[in-house]
């Protein structure tokens, strides 16, 4: 089974005797019995039937209704035109009296009239249904064990219209296609009739159409059957539904929780979402979204209510405060916006609220919310003034004005001490004016950071500590240590931590928002898409917090989906991972068929570049191919190689091709020499001179380019310590910078390069001895006079590049001389290099000590100073070749 | 045997409900209207009376308005504040009185329409 199912409800006859219901059996039906089951002393039932005459006469019932309401209406209009008729063309006015003790024919018309009226009205509002609210337990008492009930409740009386429509729906459906049983197929299928289920099969980003479609074809058409019945299975479902929305402390039974009791009890039904890509997670993630909404709903009609009773003005409704005036020319009335419907609703911070309020009722005169950018501190002020519109905050911050001091503006066009003396003249005002809450927002603008002396923070401590009104201000990590910490501040208010919210927080905070960006891009977000945007922004958008980088993501996904595929289109996941990919430069989008090849041989297309060095090519590749299917520990780096060999063998060529392939050029690709780093004090060039921003090589260009090829060259010239930093670094992809702000590898590809026990490896194989030995020889002795065990641990993997061959030598020739082919097809001159040519340039080029630089210098010599020579002479024309055959180089001219 | 024929079945029972909406009117009128109406008037009582604030008016009666505490603040804050609760103790008066009569005019409506209707055709 994918998904859980509920335990089964052991449902029964009951008969009301002597006013308590008694159990009478399991399927001893009669019309006089209650079918259902008794929980915690109360019984609950299925009032209502469900067979094809009461299906259609329902419907009856319906437009006879609406006939009886039109005629009352149409007899109420008529008799009252009559009425002003007769009153208008009668020559004596007509007193009083008449209209109420008779004597006229003219108010008879009138009355009659009134009497419609009141017909009509009952006959609208007696056939409201009046949908009952799901009965809810009082404490303790659903574990109470009884099998006698006093009271009986109907449970399909708590169903929402759209969840019977459903049902009725189900009826029809099992009744058209001849089957005797109204099964959970039918249910679903009556379900899927609702739009608001196809708006959720969107969110879950299949298609309501093509699922109906697949149910129709599934129902066999059968003749003469008898009227169907519910099955087990369906009465089932209602009452676990009912269960549910008690479990949930909803009002009404509506059409998501019968359709989520109606997955969990099908497998099949289960297993076809599944082939659509819907799993029990992603189901219950919707089912809350739709929760979350319904919520919100609920919560804003309630809000308007109470908002409107607050005044426009200001003022307390006692009015025993002061106005401000010239606190409201540098503040703005966070209330008021709320007031107005500004405000977008704060989710999943409870916590956070309930500690505000538990230290405001301590005794705290303030508090300050320390969190980093976009954990959501604006949001949680935002919450309290929605909760003090609400009046559900403590009496501390009952019918009281949330004001946001503007820093801005306070500190806009004047001296620091024009800015104390503003700071004065608020701080008076919001003292007296009794029903006043300040927020200062980033309170840390607010002192000197340059240290030049001249702040306001002194003067703002003075009033806070007065304790003559409450204060709320946010600050980030950095500014709490740096000056807040050391202040009278840090005394005056007290600290609540805002940590950035989980991915679970996240989705539902956006989930509560999403219908603003919906509504204001006309597209529609599906679960995935905000799925994938959370998951994404928190691995690749760390300069922003969450839920604030996945919100604005989300923004911009809108914009390029509207863009794209026009209005009201469907956001998917793989929409939020092309935005990614093109911010980052990180292949993340799914695989294409054509990519999928080229990744299948990767290994020929990096040979194109580096000669030789199978092994090191194989594991690059594999490791390449595992962080593109995305088959890898997202905290830590993409990948980790230490690279050996002697000089001039492809180590550097190697990490170059990797930065083209994987990161799309070679300027993703941070080269660092460690030979810089050969003393202790050298450390702080790669994380930052303490307290300085911006100051380690290291740290800045992964905070910059997050998405690169690290390139530690001669790794063994470094610092012990400096070495032991990037334990962390290859441990847990993140470290910590002079400042204290954590810097992100996990994006990364860190290759360093060694040239330790070079000459033992030559030694080695003048000796004949195997690649494999050397290696294991080299890493258990030789390397270990350089690095540490643990250090040589943590790579993914150690390569021994080999020393090149003469016939690798060759190859690599003809590599460079490709480059140089291409110099001169620019200038319109064609190479043609002959064999012989090649040969040469091995037999001066080869050298095994030092790889291909020989080589380098050898085309150097013999090739390019000559064409260097021959170009500046004027010996080349366009159209001409030139050939490279054995040590000489001729030029056959065009014809 | 009687041959069932769902239509001339759903025929009556139709028939019945018609019947049903007419005859039920006088009982819903004081039954579940009348439950309804008062609901109703009661849930306009409760908005006013918020609105009014009388309540409010009457705990703050010492409490000087606008913070002014001197003495002359003071004065005219009670003697303020007295008005306020009387004019809106007068006002949610009036309104309670504007509800009672909704509510008595529900009660005798169907009497005197009744009665109006009898004397109408008799005389």
């Amino acid at each position: 089974m994918l998904f859980q199912k509920r335990p089964i409800i052991e449902l029964g006859y009951y008969k009301k005797d002597k006013g308590t219901f008694h159990f009478v059996s399991q399927d001893q039906k009669d019309k006089k019995y209650y079918f259902g089951h008794i929980e915690g002393g109360e019984l609950f039932y299925i009032g209502k039937t469900f067979d094809r005459q009461e299906i259609v006469f329902e419907k009856i019932k319906k437009t006879l209704h609406i006939v009886e309401a039109s005629v009352a209406g149409v007899g109420a209009i008529v008799s009252f035109i009559l009425f002003i008729f007769f009153y208008l063309t009668n020559k004596q006015v007509l007193p009083l009296e008449t209209f109420i003790f008779g004597g006229s024919s003219v108010p008879l018309f009138f009355w009659v009239s009134i009497c419609f009226i009141t017909f009509a009205g009952y006959i609208t509002t007696n056939n409201k249904r009046d949908i009952k609210k799901v009965f809810q337990f009082s404490k303790n008492q659903k574990n109470k064990r009884s099998k006698k009930a006093i009271q009986a409740h109907d449970i399909t009386a708590s169903y929402s219209d759209q969840s019977l429509f459903a049902l009725n729906q189900a009826y029809i459906a099992a009744d058209e296609h001849g089957d005797d049983e109204v099964t959970v197929f039918h249910v679903f299928y009556g379900l899927l009739q609702l739009s608001e289920v196809q708006a959720f099969f969107v969110r879950l980003g299949s298609s309501p159409y093509k699922l109906k479609r697949q149910f129709e074809d599934t129902f066999a058409k059968q003749k003469n059957h008898s009227l169907p019945k519910l099955s087990k299975e369906v009465y089932q479902i209602i009452f676990q539904a009912y269960r549910q929305t008690q479990s949930l402390d909803m009002d009404m039974v509506r059409p998501t929780e019968l359709l989520e009791e109606v997955i969990r009890n099908s497998q099949e039904i289960q297993d076809l979402l599944y082939d659509f890509g819907v799993d029990e997670k992603k189901l219950e993630h919707v089912i809350n979204w739709v929760h979350i909404q319904e919520r919100l709903r609920e919560q804003y009609k309630k809000f308007k209510k109470s908002a409107a009773l607050r005044s426009k003005h200001g003022m307390d409704r006692a009015m025993t405060a002061i106005a401000t005036p010239y606190l409201d020319s540098f503040s703005k009335d966070i209330t008021h916006l709320a007031k107005m419907g500004y405000l977008e609703p704060c989710v999943a911070r409870d916590n956070e609220l309930e500690s505000i309020y538990r230290m405001l009722q301590s005794g705290v005169q303030g508090v300050l919310l320390v969190g980093e950018a976009g954990v959501g501190k604006g949001s949680i002020v935002d919450g309290i003034a929605q909760n003090i519109l609400q009046n559900t905050v403590p009496e501390i911050l009952f019918d009281k004005r949330l004001i946001e001091l503007s820093v801005s503006q306070l500190l806009a066009g004047t001296t620091m001490r024009g800015a104390q003396e503003r700071l004065i003249g608020i701080m008076n005002e919001v003292s007296q004016a009794r029903n006043i809450v300040l927020f200062i927002n980033n309170i840390h603008d607010l002192f000197d950071m340059s240290g030049s002396g001249l702040d306001v923070s002194e003067t703002l401590a003075e009033y806070l500590s007065s304790g003559r009104f409450v204060t709320i201000a946010t600050t980030n990590q950095e500014g709490f240590t740096r000056v807040i910490s050391n202040s009278t501040l840090s005394t005056v208010l007290g600290k609540v931590d805002i940590q950035e919210l989980s991915v679970e927080g996240s989705i539902e905070a956006i989930e509560s928002k999403i219908g603003y960006v919906e509504y204001k891009h006309k597209v529609f977000f599906s679960f995935d898409a905000i799925n994938k945007s959370v998951q994404l922004a928190s691995r690749f958008l760390k300069d922003i917090y969450l839920p604030a980088s996945a919100l604005n993501l989300i923004s911009e996904v809108a914009i390029y989906t509207k863009q794209k595929h026009g209005e009201h289109a469907i956001v998917n996941a793989e929409d939020v991972s092309y935005i990614i990919a093109q911010k980052t430069g990180v292949p993340i989008t799914t695989v294409s068929q054509d990519e999928s090849g080229k990744l299948l041989q990767l290994e020929q297309s990096m040979h194109e570049q580096v000669i030789g060095q199978d092994e090191a090519v194989s594991q690059v590749a594999n490791a390449l191919r595992r962080a593109r299917a995305e088959m890898r520990a997202t905290n830590k780096p993409i990948a980790t190689f230490l690279f050996l060999g002697p000089t001039g063998v492809g180590k550097t060529e190697l990490a170059k091709t990797i930065a083209k392939v994987y990161f799309g050029g070679e300027e993703r690709m941070i080269r660092i020499d460690m030979s810089e780093y050969q003393d202790k004090g050298s450390i702080y060039r790669l994380i930052g001179k303490p307290g300085e921003k911006g100051t380690g090589i290291l740290t800045e260009a992964i905070r910059q380019k997050p998405f690169s090829l690290i390139l530690l060259d001669e790794m063994e010239k470094a610092d012990k310590d400096v070495l032991n930093l990037f334990l962390q670094v290859f441990d847990d992809g993140r470290l910590t910078d002079s400042i204290g702000r954590t810097v992100d590898f996990t994006n990364a590809i860190i290759i360093a390069t060694s040239n330790a026990g070079t000459s033992f490896v030559q030694h080695q194989i003048q000796k004949g001895v195997d690649d494999q030995s050397i290696k294991t020889a080299l890493i258990n002795t030789q390397l270990k006079q350089y690095y540490s065990p643990e250090f040589l641990n943590r790579f993914d993997g150690i390569t021994l590049f080999k020393t090149l061959s003469r016939d690798d030598i060759k190859k690599v020739s003809k590599l460079m001389l490709h480059r140089v082919k291409k110099d001169l097809e620019a200038r319109g001159v064609f190479l043609r290099v002959e064999d012989s040519a090649l040969e040469h340039l091995a037999d001066i080029g080869y050298d095994p000590q030092f790889g291909a630089r020989p080589m380098r210098r050898a085309i150097q010599d013999t090739v390019e100073n000559k064409l260097a020579e021959l170009i500046l002479g004027g010996n080349l024309k366009r159209k001409d070749t030139v050939v490279l055959n054995g040590s000489s180089l001729i030029v056959e001219e065009a014809a | 045997m009687v041959k069932y024929r769902p239509m001339t079945y759903l025929m009556k029972r139709i028939f019945l409900q018609s019947l049903i909406d007419i005859f039920y009117f006088p009982i819903w009128w004081y039954s579940k209207g009348t439950i309804k109406v008062l609901h109703a008037l009661h849930e306009q009582f409760d908005h006013v009376s918020v609105k009014l604030a009388v309540g409010i008016w009457l705990r703050n009666l010492f409490v000087p308005m606008f913070g002014q505490t001197d003495w002359q603040g003071r004065l005219m804050s009670i003697f303020m504040r007295l008005v306020n609760v009387f004019f809106r103790s007068f006002a949610l008066a009036i309104y309670v009185i504007a509800l009672m009569l909704i509510s008595i005019t529900w009660v005798i409506l169907p009497v005197f329409l009744l009665s109006f209707f009898i004397l109408s055709f008799t005389s």
